[in-house]
């Protein structure tokens, strides 16, 4: 049961860490950032390249840092290439799928062109195993499972507590009012999409440590992130973290018990019968 | 310090909807709007608070030229312009949404003090402030969001249908809100459709139609109020 628990509260973890970016953005801007994926490779990419030895060779802590600072300037560059020229504009939510698909592609082959398709190995940020309760646990495992909820709480806190966190929420809820208060909405959403690229990259270094490199490591933690929101709710941060561990927990129990390959089949006919009780998601609130 | 709006014109896409308006208030003035629905009341305030594009004309606040403002920068100069029926923020608290409305330039750092007033002005909110926006009644609704144009220091406060669709008893406490607020030096335009309210209210009345001042009323005589109900439901009638 011991090592079921930690395999689902790692994918918990990291389902959360990607999902929250995804949701951030649909929260503020009612828009899917498909290229998320690619920017969480992008993320891992970069902190291989500054902290591996067969490149920069600096060492794993400064590439996480180096790996931040990319992806906060990766995020906005972004947002002005793919997003913003459609914001506003009719159909906006169809066209930015279609920018952000597209982007992504370009992102990954631009990986694959300058890195190419072979396996890099990043380092772990933290090394070693320890037992609990009779349990083993990779430190990188331990890192994942506490640093998910130190950062997503961090994100909650500056949500409810912190003047530009307040006017994200307050984009997210109503953005004519939130002008009428002063915000400058485009500033919000620069901010949004920088801290929602930051959570990919950080997840991207975290799934990095666990697995491989490749460029197309992408594709699939976004597809489960893109469950995970429309599973917790749209535009509940709250719903989505929490699809995310739910999510992660029947993946692990039904790996264990029913087999892999029937845990897709599982985890669909779960979120199936989820969203036709409740249309909205675990969390959402029809508006 | 006096507001001025010099010939302005405002619409939506291809559709012009405010054909050249021009309206002014003193410094500590209150000025009313009234007309038929659908004749670009809204959208005059929409175009001098900056949500939509202002085609041609002028915006003045004393000396400083607001024409091209930004909606931030009109909340900065104490421009505040609050919605009609808005819902605010539906899923922050009461209290959130009143710190939000200090969002703005030198007023976050006063937003204590602006509280302390606000729930003085609307002690209801005092005893909502946990709840969440959408759990309000109308009535408190239309109380958060004009404490929240409150919280922002406004000099001149718009005021978009604040007692529409509510209550008798809750529209007399709001009137008298919005009284106690015109007394506290903040200039006020307040669009309504209850042009007894405004004749109290206000020193000057303007009627909107078709998107132009079609009449506007400097003094509250009797006679030019007889006049202006006939014309008014008249034209409506």
């Amino acid at each position: 049961m011991g090592p079921i628990i930690i395999s689902g509260l790692v994918s918990g973890s990291l389902y959360a860490l990607v999902a929250a970016g995804l949701s951030l953005v649909w929260g503020a801007l009612g828009v899917f950032n498909f290229a998320h994926g690619a920017l969480l490779m992008m993320g891992a990419y970069i902190a291989w390249t500054v902290a591996s030895s067969s490149a920069l060779g600096a060492g794993i802590a400064a590439g996480v840092v180096a790996s931040v600072v990319f992806m906060a300037i990766a995020g906005v560059v972004l947002y002005f290439l793919l997003v913003r020229p459609w914001i506003g504009k009719p159909g906006a939510e169809l066209s930015v799928i279609m920018t952000t698909i597209a982007g992504g592609i370009f992102i990954e082959n631009l990986f694959l062109t300058i890195y190419g398709g072979r396996l890099k190995v990043l380092d772990q940020i933290v090394v070693g195993t320890i037992h609990v309760a009779g349990t083993a646990i990779q430190y990188q495992d331990l890192l994942a499972i506490l640093l998910a909820p130190a950062l997503l709480g961090g994100l909650a806190l500056l949500l409810t507590h912190n003047k530009t966190g307040l006017a994200v929420r307050a984009v997210a809820q109503n953005p004519d009012a939130a002008r009428l208060v002063g915000i400058s909405v485009e500033r919000i959403y620069i901010v949004t999409f920088a801290v929602s690229a930051v959570l990919a990259g950080v997840s991207g270094v975290m799934l990095g440590g666990l697995f491989n490199l490749i460029p197309s490591m992408g594709a699939d933690p976004l597809l489960r992130a893109f469950i995970v929101v429309v599973f917790g709710g749209l535009g509940s941060l709250t719903g989505t973290i929490v699809g995310a561990y739910v999510v992660g927990m029947i993946e692990a129990f039904s790996s264990f018990y029913i087999g892999i390959y029937w845990t897709p089949v599982v985890l669909f006919v779960v979120l199936i019968v989820i969203l036709t009780v409740r249309p909205t998601g675990l969390m959402g609130q029809a508006t | 310090m006096r507001f001025q709006v010099d010939n302005l014109v405002a619409g939506y896409g291809r559709i012009e909807v405010v054909h050249g308006v021009s309206i002014e208030a003193p410094e500590g003035g209150r000025i009313g709007l009234f007309g038929p629905n659908g004749h670009g009341k809204t959208t005059l305030l929409r175009a001098i608070s900056g949500l939509i594009d202002r085609r041609s004309g002028a915006i003045r606040l004393g000396d400083l030229d607001l024409t091209n403002a930004s909606s931030a920068r009109m909340v900065e100069e104490g421009v505040i312009h609050v919605p009609q029926g808005s819902a605010l923020f539906p899923r922050m608290t009461v209290l959130e949404a009143l710190t939000l409305g200090a969002y703005a330039g030198r007023a976050w750092s006063q937003r204590r003090r602006s509280l302390d007033k606000v729930l003085t002005i609307f002690p209801r909110l005092a005893e909502r402030r946990s709840q969440r926006c959408s759990t309000l009644s109308g009535g408190e609704r239309q109380m958060a969001a004009i404490g929240a144009g409150l919280m922002g220091c406004p000099r001149l406060l718009m005021l978009d249908e604040p007692t529409l669709g509510l209550a008798p008893h809750i529209r007399g406490e709001l009137a008298q809100a919005i009284q106690a607020i015109a007394e506290t030096g903040v200039s006020l335009l307040t669009v309504d459709q209850d042009i007894e309210m405004l004749f109290v209210l206000c020193q000057r009345l303007y009627l909107i139609e078709q998107g132009r001042v079609t009449l506007e009323v400097a003094d509250r005589s009797e006679v030019r109020h007889q006049e202006v109900l006939k014309r008014y439901f008249g034209s409506a009638a």
